[in-house]
């Protein structure tokens, strides 16, 4: 079993005969030196990528995604990248899942976003290099913005009407997995994230009125402020490669400087936060995990 | 460059299926065990037949700030197409939980 942290840590636990694991231990590469990636490195995948008979591991990091090849001895050589039709693959604190989607015998890939969602990416069969998978497909579908309203829920709702409340979007920092859970011969996937909404009392008194009613109207015109930059940007930040993203920001966040109400907006938003989270506790984590079955295509409904 | 390598760069530049989308899903369910959500932040499910009775069994990463990152084992005690999770423990080493950084 292998573990990657938060702080970059990576932990190898080895199994052993007859059952149970040996304590933490940390991989080595070719060269003696620890395997440790820098901050935010988020999911790693053991696998025999390369098809040469030893256990290789695909580390996806914030900003790209490369295969460390087993050698054999217990060591791992050289990184090599895996891209995507030449685009860099990170998503920063999701994860991902690979499996042969589409049954063409090729491996596919499953990447969550930290921002929800989810992006399907079709193997190649290259393996590495710029082409391993072709451009990815959103899909859930991606948010327009980077900001997502959090919605109001009655007090006690249970997932079916949290389900509703979100449509098709997931929460945030989605952690995918690929299963075919009914059996049906179609793969299907389950989610985890993270989700949050405003919980309306069933008897509110006027302050927990006044303070809801004016978080979930602040949080409007604060979204809809971001999404003014954006447009005026002429881009969405899910149509950017990671590359992209952080010269985006920059702009974005020197274009809504000029807004004289987005700072006004933004820190009174911080408070009701804090109000409805801390206070009054109307502001609740509600991150299920989530069964997503494939849809039969019509043909295949046919008997 | 030989013709099929040729063939295949040009079909992975271009490319035509990769813009197909893949596919669509029913409404989502939350999973649940024994008879209640399971409800945990930053939740990383995977599956893997960790009890070795032939049936995929749940394994939940999840990361709170309480305890930071636990693997919790879920075993399927369902059937083929129909499964169903019971809480088996806690991955531990030498019967101690590894309280690992999560993220």
């Amino acid at each position: 079993m292998i573990h990657s942290g938060y702080d970059g840590s990576v932990h190898l636990f080895r199994g052993k005969p007859g059952g149970g694991f040996e304590p933490s231990a940390t991989p080595k590469l070719s060269s003696g030196e620890d395997m440790v990636f820098t901050f935010k490195l988020k999911y790693l995948l053991p696998r025999d990528w390369n098809g040469d008979g030893h256990m290789d591991l695909i580390a996806f990091k914030s900003t790209e995604t490369m295969l460390y090849p087993g050698l054999g001895d217990g060591t791992f050589g050289e990184p090599v990248p895996i891209r995507s039709n030449g685009n860099d693959i990170g998503f920063s604190y999701a994860t991902a899942a690979l499996a042969d989607w589409d049954g063409d015998g090729v491996e596919d890939l499953w990447v969550g976003h930290e921002r929800g969602g989810a992006y399907f990416y079709k193997g190649t069969g290259q393996k590495t290099g710029d082409h391993a998978f072709h451009t990815p497909v959103p899909h859930f579908p991606p948010r327009t913005s980077r900001v997502q309203p959090i919605p109001a829920l009655p007090e006690g709702a249970e997932p079916p009407e949290i389900a509703e409340a979100y449509g098709r979007f997931t929460g945030t920092r989605t952690h995918v997995s690929v299963w075919d859970w009914n059996g049906d011969g179609l793969l299907d996937l389950v989610i985890g994230d993270m989700r949050q909404a405003v919980y309306r009392p069933e008897h509110p008194t006027p302050e927990a009125t006044e303070l809801i009613d004016s978080f979930l109207n602040l949080q409007e015109e604060f979204a809809s402020s971001v999404e003014r930059a954006e447009a005026a940007l002429s881009a969405s930040p899910w149509s950017l490669t990671q590359s992209q993203q952080s010269g985006f920001s920059r702009q974005l966040s020197e274009l809504l400087a000029k807004d004289p109400l987005y700072e006004t907006r933004a820190t009174k938003l911080f408070e009701l936060n804090h109000r409805l989270f801390r206070v009054t506790q109307h502001l609740k984590g509600n991150s299920y995990v989530w069964v997503y079955l494939q849809k039969p295509r019509p043909t295949e409904t046919q008997p | 460059m030989t013709f099929s390598s040729l063939l295949t760069l040009l079909l992975t530049t271009l490319g035509s299926a990769e813009d197909a989308p893949p596919r669509t899903f029913e409404t989502p369910f939350p999973l649940r065990v024994e008879e209640k959500w399971v409800l945990e932040m930053h939740a990383s499910p995977t599956f893997f037949d960790w009890d070795e009775d032939g049936l995929p069994d749940l394994l939940l990463g999840v990361h709170n700030a309480r305890c930071g990152g636990i693997l919790k084992i879920y075993r399927n005690v369902g059937k083929p197409g129909a499964p169903a999770f019971e809480w088996l423990e806690n991955f531990t080493v030498d019967e101690a939980t590894p309280h690992l950084p999560g993220g």
